[in-house]
């Protein structure tokens, strides 16, 4: 198991222990970096690339596609379409929202209730288990 | 072509081609991502159709802004439309008639009719006032009702998903 796997798994649980702990706003970035990790996990075992190929196209893709998630998130949707094109706008929709109750958890000058949070949990397990469906993980 | 254009004639396009359907569109500049909320929210999770078509304008949309997101949303979802730069409706999402399909227990419509008038009575309306409403047509697969163009007709409906004409 790589350690972004790992790191993947142990943040669904701290987000599950910050809301239990009723830390909402901060577990919907653990929410939504299970996925991230995920994915570069996905990289480094399914599209089979080192760490080192992951980190100079992702520095490339950083300024093709305007930031790293959404270089990392393109990456994977353009594979998952010729692997199941059906599958495309769960996780786009899924993934697209999570990340922008992420940013609001993180940077808004708003807080994050109960309910959203457990949602994102649940949007998260979503996604990872798209990509566990589709992926060599 | 910006983003929003690509989506506007996009999605003028999709409620032409589904005219049951609504969209509504906000753009939110901290995740630099385009929210379109679609309903009824039935119609967007079951319509395989619809799905296809959704599929090709987020493949597309990728392929033609790698920036940016674009993100399709329905009623009850993470994220909610709050101020929509705009909205589009298909002819038939205001006035789209009641209906629901059923199965025909026999030969005799009038019989048919009203057997599904009465399951569907007990099924999804606690109350109708049958004076200011009008069935329009009915056939093997199907009933539909509609409300007298004068006036509204007060239904409760257990689904909020059916689009009341008023």
């Amino acid at each position: 198991m790589s350690g972004w796997k790992l790191k993947s798994e142990k943040n669904i649980k701290g987000a599950e222990l910050l809301i239990k702990n009723s830390l909402c706003s901060s577990s919907v970035h653990c929410s939504y970096y299970s996925n991230v990790q995920l994915m570069l996990h996905i990289l480094f075992t399914d599209f089979g690339k080192s760490e080192s190929e992951i980190e100079t196209e992702a520095k490339q893709g950083s300024v093709d596609e305007n930031g790293y998630h959404n270089w990392l998130k393109n990456t994977i949707t353009r594979e998952l379409v010729t692997r199941d094109f059906m599958i495309v706008r769960d996780f786009n929709n899924f993934f697209g929202q999570l990340k922008a109750l992420r940013v609001k958890g993180d940077y808004k000058n708003s807080l994050i209730n109960e309910s959203k949070a457990i949602d994102a949990v649940s949007f998260s397990k979503n996604i990872n288990q798209i990509l566990e469906d589709k992926f060599r993980v | 072509m910006r983003a929003y254009d690509f989506i506007e004639n996009r999605l003028q396009c999709l409620v032409e081609h589904f005219p049951q359907m609504k969209v509504s569109y906000e753009f939110d500049g901290f995740s630099n991502s385009h929210f379109i909320e679609v309903l009824p929210s039935n119609e967007f999770r079951e319509n395989l159709e619809y799905s296809k078509y959704e599929t090709n304008l987020i493949i597309d949309f990728i392929s033609e802004f790698p920036n940016e997101e674009i993100v399709f949303v329905t009623k009850n979802d993470l994220m909610t439309i709050e101020n929509p730069l705009f909205i589009k409706k298909g002819s038939l999402y205001e006035n789209k008639p009641l209906f629901w399909n059923s199965i025909t227990w026999s030969n005799n419509s009038i019989l048919d009719f009203n057997l599904k008038f009465k399951r569907f009575l007990g099924n999804n309306i606690s109350s109708i006032d049958l004076a200011n409403a009008g069935v329009v047509s009915f056939d093997s697969d199907s009933i539909i009702i509609s409300p007298l163009k004068e006036e509204p007709v007060d239904l409760i409906v257990n689904s909020d998903d059916f689009a009341l004409a008023a």
